[in-house]
């Protein structure tokens, strides 16, 4: 829930009259003898019915909530439990009344209802102005209807919540509705798959009402972080509203263009300080961040902010400091930091403005295309460095200069200049590819003996250079970034943490396998390393895009030593493989010449974003891969005649 | 003095960049800590707990060490709060907090529908190192029910310089105390009627994450006269602990008389009280769900059996009531029993009674030969006498009418508990991919994963879950079946599926070799000392191949040990049995079991290789 802190009044509203369709304990046969869902026939409940309807009473708006829901398995009576959470803040900006709530269960047909006491209702303070109402329905067995229904008021006129049409359990039946007046305008918001092939829309004179029908249950899959963005919803934002003047009624318009929108929030950031003119680095900083270019000023300025002052909090679009208090604390969340960062590289003549992004899994898979400013939830840097353009982002700690947090890769973004604000396409280049370098030979022991170089890049490299800091944070050896393997004996690590200054982080490092000294047939895997050696896809289908973040390779370069007394007596066949669009491809490649064999692979993903469509073919793909990754090489001691 | 004590701390407490060492062979500090409690108990049970730290904080991430989280619920209150955060080099204060500037907010429970765990904290917050935080905290509490352990070392790369406790208490309430691994001094003193115990830890060595817990220094803490509201108890013995509960839940047991008929009719032909128990239970499960409410002393008292039939649900301590209220009224006697639940929850410190439980449980004793059932009451699907990880084999409380006893809940170790049976049949296809038709019968211990797996997962997920622990990678199951039944207290899961297994064999330029497909033991799999596991693979091969390295009979024996591996190649078809019967004993250690489990997984863990018929492809 999202709660701006911009502000607005209107004139008084009418009450209107509204009509709630379902009522309480009032059952259709279907519904009465519904045992399972025939799209979802292992759902352990199903949503009956979840409608909302909205109106606007003087100073706020009135959404009147009905849900009923069936249970049909023994692990279904944990929806018997509802937690209903909303916002009211220090000022009741939202509220929960007019609860009501019972089971019903039916005894050789005929309807048994128990209402929900007041026992069976609790409200709870949670944190940061959240409060949760919860429910405990009693009697509640497999073949229950349990329903409620409630009155949430929100002082928010500007963003209405709107609905979300899906849940966690199969939906029968879901409908939005609302009723305008004619002194306010808002902009309409729909979005997911369901809702655009086939919402049900009615217009009844200022009546509308959206409805969704049998929509399959949500559930979180791997390799994408972002589902949220996918779900069925409508949303509403202000776009005017009739007021009072000395002529009769005349509009107002709120957030109606890009250019208003952005300054808007450029005006809250202003009062915050941080678009004041004077050098903020010279007056309050006392360092002079002045480098031979642009880009070595930008260089400079980011380091220094984010080597002296702490990032700690949400990555969110509202400052809570002001500038000075920033300065002071020198502990700030990514949003003041990145405004002082633009506030220095202003004083030093560069080019450099905010850009408003809705990350990934904030809950949009596209930017909207009308000034809607809920769409935003996190920001960047767009600067011109030597006639070049850069985005900055300062929400990460341990990131180089010009790295962007991986959920802020979106397509577009609002770039925020005063009365210029517009969209500007967001596109990241960066290489963030693996490469693995392999010896193997004879060591002096006659144990097998691999010498490993790894080049990470960019993102790759710094998740790499985490999971090491993590490691050794925990005073683990190293060896805990591989898979545990008996026989095998890791030493010598070196890293190189070369982010900073070429986008590299190298790590080497040897394994030696005792237990093939003096073996008749040495068996090993030449490639060891890949991240793919096993199959993240398990499950039978999917609903939402596979999404690898990011387009990358891993390539391979593995050189074989035939040792000295030793024939090489079989190895891993060439392959390729790829799926229909080559979203990803995979290529493996065997060369012997003379006394060593090369094998080079690399793994590409290419478009880091597959359709569902492909999973089946992606699974198959994976699976080769992973196959393929783990074919042995064969040494065989020579024969002496 | 202390300005330079910090210096020489600094040094150690920032992180080397990223470099060449693999292991750090200095452990970072974070924070230095002073810290000095005090406990005062009254007359009247009620406790006061003072608490000062002062902190150096000497990295970002010692802020995290200075972080206050004071609880607060109906029976305990925040009386105070002060912090103060200074910078040690100039001595000049940057900040200071009141109870007032703390964060109030619920302990949020997914598992509890409602209680009034709440808390307020504060949150250090600070980019110049070293800084100094002082808190002082004091909070009062309505009952000395339950005395917090004391722990000097907070957290992983703390240098604690010192840390003291004095516990004060009146002479006739008494305080019973065991101390681990302390190293410091303990002194006593007595003024008037009141005893008074401080403990003293200096210099403690810092703990890192790989520490293991059973190396940290504490000291818990047990009172011997104790109240909670009206009721007051004495807990030198676990009867006198017992006996509280008891005295604490009386009367909570009348049920309406219509359900008391309705119960009496349910057993009225049955013969024996395991079916009769069988019978009530498996009703309570169906009709009555579990849902957590815990409020005040509600926390310890059940809900009347009344309430719980009127709501149809019910906490561990409802629903155990109710059932025990339910067995009375057929006229079977049962004990209301606490238990310390969690699958990987520590055994009680049976030395020190006091309470160490967070769960209930029902012990049905069924006559003096024969073994009690056990009923797990919030479960909706165990069957009777069954009470699966969550709190079998370990040490119990059982009340036992005005008193009660410690005693253990089974381990369920024996074969009949323990056992796997798999068959499967595999046809490789010329592509290397392969078909499967597996059976798998699991009895006791491992059918309860199977019958979680049943009734809590949709159809998509118990595909990925069979999908994900099958031994072979790449398994797509087309059809399967899966029965979780019981005789008696024992559970029987059933599995049978048949699939495609993905790039069952790789091919190199000679040869064809399989995946490994025998299942790993795990550490998992041993929890029980006992497994009786076999496999038999039938698998046909695309074509008549040489086997390169099958070995027909390998064998592993030792006391309470026999693994056999039986291999044979008849033109296609390739058998393979595995046969793992294991009895250990409850004394073996932790790194035997791992040994074992290494030395049973290498053996059917090789890979089968089998030279190609295509003269072709030789490299010779």
């Amino acid at each position: 829930m999202i709660k701006s802190s911009l502000t607005l009044f209107f004139l008084l509203l009418t009450t209107l009259t509204f009509s709630q369709s379902y009522k309480l304990g009032e059952f259709d046969d279907n519904e009465i003898s519904l045992s399972e869902v025939a799209y979802e026939t292992d759902a352990p409940a199903v949503i009956l019915v979840s409608e909302g309807n909205s109106r606007f009473l003087s100073g706020f708006l009135e959404t009147t909530y009905f849900v009923r829901l069936k249970i049909l398995s023994e692990a279904g009576k944990e929806y018997a439990d509802i937690r209903i959470r909303y916002y009211a803040g220090d000022n009741n900006t939202e509220s929960v009344n007019g609860v009501k709530a019972q089971t019903t269960n039916f005894v050789n047909g005929k309807p048994e209802t128990v209402k929900v006491s007041k026992d069976g209702i609790f409200n709870v303070d949670l944190d940061d102005g959240y409060k949760e109402m919860r429910i405990s329905f009693p009697n509640v067995q497999v073949g229950s209807i349990i329903e409620y229904q409630y009155r949430k008021t929100d002082k928010n006129l500007t963003f209405i919540d709107g609905w979300t049409f899906q849940s966690k359990l199969p939906t029968l039946f879901s409908k939005y509705g609302i009723n305008m007046v004619p002194t306010l305008e808002y902009k309409v918001l729909g979005q997911g798959e369901n809702y655009n092939a086939g919402v049900e829309k009615t217009t009844d004179n200022d009546k509308y009402s959206w409805t969704l029908r049998d929509l399959h249950s949500l559930k979180e899959e791997p390799y994408m972080k972002n589902y949220r963005d996918y779900v069925d919803r409508i949303e509403f934002q202000l776009s005017r509203y009739e007021v009072r003047g000395d002529y009769g009624p005349k509009w107002e318009f709120v957030l109606n263009t890009w250019e208003v929108l952005g300054d808007e929030v450029i005006s809250m950031y202003s009062q915050k300080g941080f678009y004041r003119s004077n050098p903020i680095e010279k007056e309050f900083l006392d360092v002079d961040l002045k480098g031979d270019t642009q880009l070595e000023t930008a260089e400079k300025a980011y380091y220094f902010l984010r080597n002296n002052f702490r990032v700690v909090g949400e990555d969110w679009i509202y400052p809570e400091q002001n500038l000075n208090q920033l300065l002071k604390s020198k502990v700030g969340s990514p949003v003041e930091l990145m405004l002082t960062l633009m506030g220095i590289l202003k004083s030093e003549g560069i080019t450099c403005e905010p850009v408003l992004i809705g990350s990934k899994g904030y809950g949009r898979s596209d930017i909207v295309p009308f000034p809607f400013l809920n769409q935003f939830d996190e920001i960047l840097l767009l600067t011109e460095l030597d006639g070049k353009k850069h985005f900055i982002d300062l929400s990460q700690a341990d990131a180089p200069f010009g790295y962007v947090d991986l959920d802020k890769h979106v397509t577009a973004g609002l770039y925020l200049e005063k009365e210029k604000s517009k969209l500007v396409p967001i596109d990241i280049q960066h290489a963030s590819n693996s490469i693995y370098f392999s010896q193997v030979s004879m060591n002096e022991d006659g144990q097998l003996a691999i010498t490993n170089s790894h080049r990470s890049y960019r993102y790759s490299g710094l998740r790499l250079a985490q999971q090491i800091e993590g490691i050794q944070k925990r005073n683990e050896s190293l060896e805990k970034l591989f898979d545990e393997e008996e026989g095998v004996v890791f030493e010598n690590f070196k890293v190189d943490n070369y982010l900073e200054e070429k986008d590299v982080l190298m790590v080497n490092f040897e394994m030696k396998f005792p237990e093939t000294e003096g073996q008749e047939m040495i068996l090993f895997s030449p490639l060891k390393f890949s991240s793919f050696a096993e199959n993240p896809f398990t499950q039978e289908y999917r609903m939402f895009p596979v999404d690898f973040g990011y387009a990358f390779s891993e390539t391979f370069n593995t050189v074989v030593t035939i040792p000295e007394g030793y024939e090489l007596d079989d190895y891993p066949l060439e392959a390729g493989y790829t799926i229909d669009g080559e979203y990803v491809v995979f290529i493996y490649s065997p060369t012997i010449i003379e006394n060593s064999l090369k094998i080079a692979a690399k793994f590409m993903v290419k478009t880091p974003l597959i359709p569902a469509s492909e999973y089946e073919n992606l699974k198959y793909f994976m699976e080769s891969v992973a196959s393929k990754l783990s074919e042995p090489v064969i040494l065989k001691k020579k024969i002496s005649i | 003095m202390s300005i330079l004590f910090v210096a020489t701390y600094l040094f150690f407490g920032f992180q080397a960049p990223i470099d060449s060492i693999p292991k750090k062979d200095t452990t970072p500090i974070y924070s230095i800590l002073t810290e000095n409690q005090r406990i005062e108990i009254s007359e009247t049970y009620e406790v006061v707990h003072n608490i000062e730290r002062n902190f150096t904080i000497l990295s970002p991430e010692g802020l995290a060490h200075a972080f206050t989280s004071v609880f607060y619920d109906k029976l305990n209150k925040i009386e105070s709060v002060e912090i103060e955060i200074t910078d040690p080099l100039s001595g000049k204060t940057i900040e200071k907090a009141k109870t007032k500037d703390m964060t109030d907010a619920a302990i949020y429970s997914s598992s509890s529908i409602f209680d009034d765990n709440r808390h307020k904290y504060f949150e250090v917050k600070s980019s110049k190192f070293p800084v100094q935080v002082t808190i002082k905290i004091e909070t009062t509490s309505a009952s000395n029910f339950q005395l917090r352990d004391w722990v000097p070392v907070h957290r992983y790369n703390q240098k604690v310089i010192k840390s003291k406790l004095t516990v004060a208490y009146p002479e006739h309430i008494g305080l019973r105390y065991k101390a681990v691994n302390l190293l410091g001094e303990k002194s006593e003193n007595k003024v008037d009627n009141r005893l008074e115990v401080t403990w003293e830890e200096t210099n403690l060595p810092v703990q890192t994450p790989d520490m293991k817990k059973e190396d940290d220094h504490k000291l818990l803490l047990a009172p011997v006269g104790f109240a909670m509201g009206d009721y007051v108890g004495k807990m030198e013995d676990w009867s006198g602990l017992a006996a509280w509960q008891f005295k604490l839940n009386e009367g909570r047991k009348a049920l309406p008389a219509n359900f008391e008929a309705k119960l009496k009719g349910m057993v009225a032909n049955v013969d024996t009280d395991y079916e009769k128990i069988q019978i009530l239970y498996e009703y309570l499960q169906k009709n009555y769900r579990y849902v957590s409410i815990q409020l005040g002393i509600g926390g310890w008292q059940t809900m009347t059996a009344t309430d719980v039939v009127k709501y149809a649900y019910g906490d561990c301590k409802g629903l155990t009531n109710l059932m025990q209220a339910m067995l009375k009224s057929v006229g079977i006697v049962s004990n209301y029993t606490l238990v310390q639940a969690g699958k990987d929850a520590d055994d009680i410190e049976t030395d020190l009674p006091s309470n160490q439980f967070n769960h209930v449980i029902l012990q049905v004793p069924m006559g003096d030969a024969a073994s009690p059932v056990w009923l797990e009451c919030t479960s909706n699907s165990l069957p009777a006498g069954f009470l699966g990880d969550f709190t079998k084999n370990r040490h119990v409380l059982v009340i036992d009418g005005q008193g009660g006893y410690l005693t253990k809940t089974p381990s369920y170790n024996s074969f009949d508990w323990n056992t796997i049976h798999s068959k499967n049949t595999v046809k490789i296809d010329l592509e290397g991919n392969a078909t499967i038709s597996t059976k798998i019968k699991v009895d006791g211990n491992f059918a309860e994963d199977m019958l979680m797996v049943k009734n809590y997962l949709d159809t998509r997920q118990q595909r990925d879950y069979f999908n994900r622990n099958s031994p072979v990678a790449g398994l797509i199951i087309n059809q399967y079946e899966l029965s979780v039944d019981h005789k008696d207290s024992l559970l029987l899961a059933d599995l049978s599926y048949e699939g495609v297994i993905q790039k069952f064999v790789q091919n190199t330029a000679k040869r064809m070799i399989l995946k490994p497909f025998l299942g790993k033991l795990t550490d998992e799999m041993l929890l029980n000392n006992s497994l009786n596991q076999i496999d038999e693979y039938q698998i046909e091969l695309p074509e008549v191949m040489e086997a390169e390295n099958l070995a027909e009979n390998l064998i592993l024996e030792e006391e309470g040990i026999k693994v056999t591996l039986r291999t044979s190649l008849e033109g296609k078809s390739l058998s393979v049995n595995r046969e793992i019967h294991l009895s250990l004993g409850e004394d073996i250690s932790e790194e035997s079991k791992t040994e074992l489990i290494k030395r049973i997984n290498a053996l059917g863990s090789s890979n089968f290789y089998f030279i190609k018929n295509t003269a072709a492809l030789r490299h010779d």
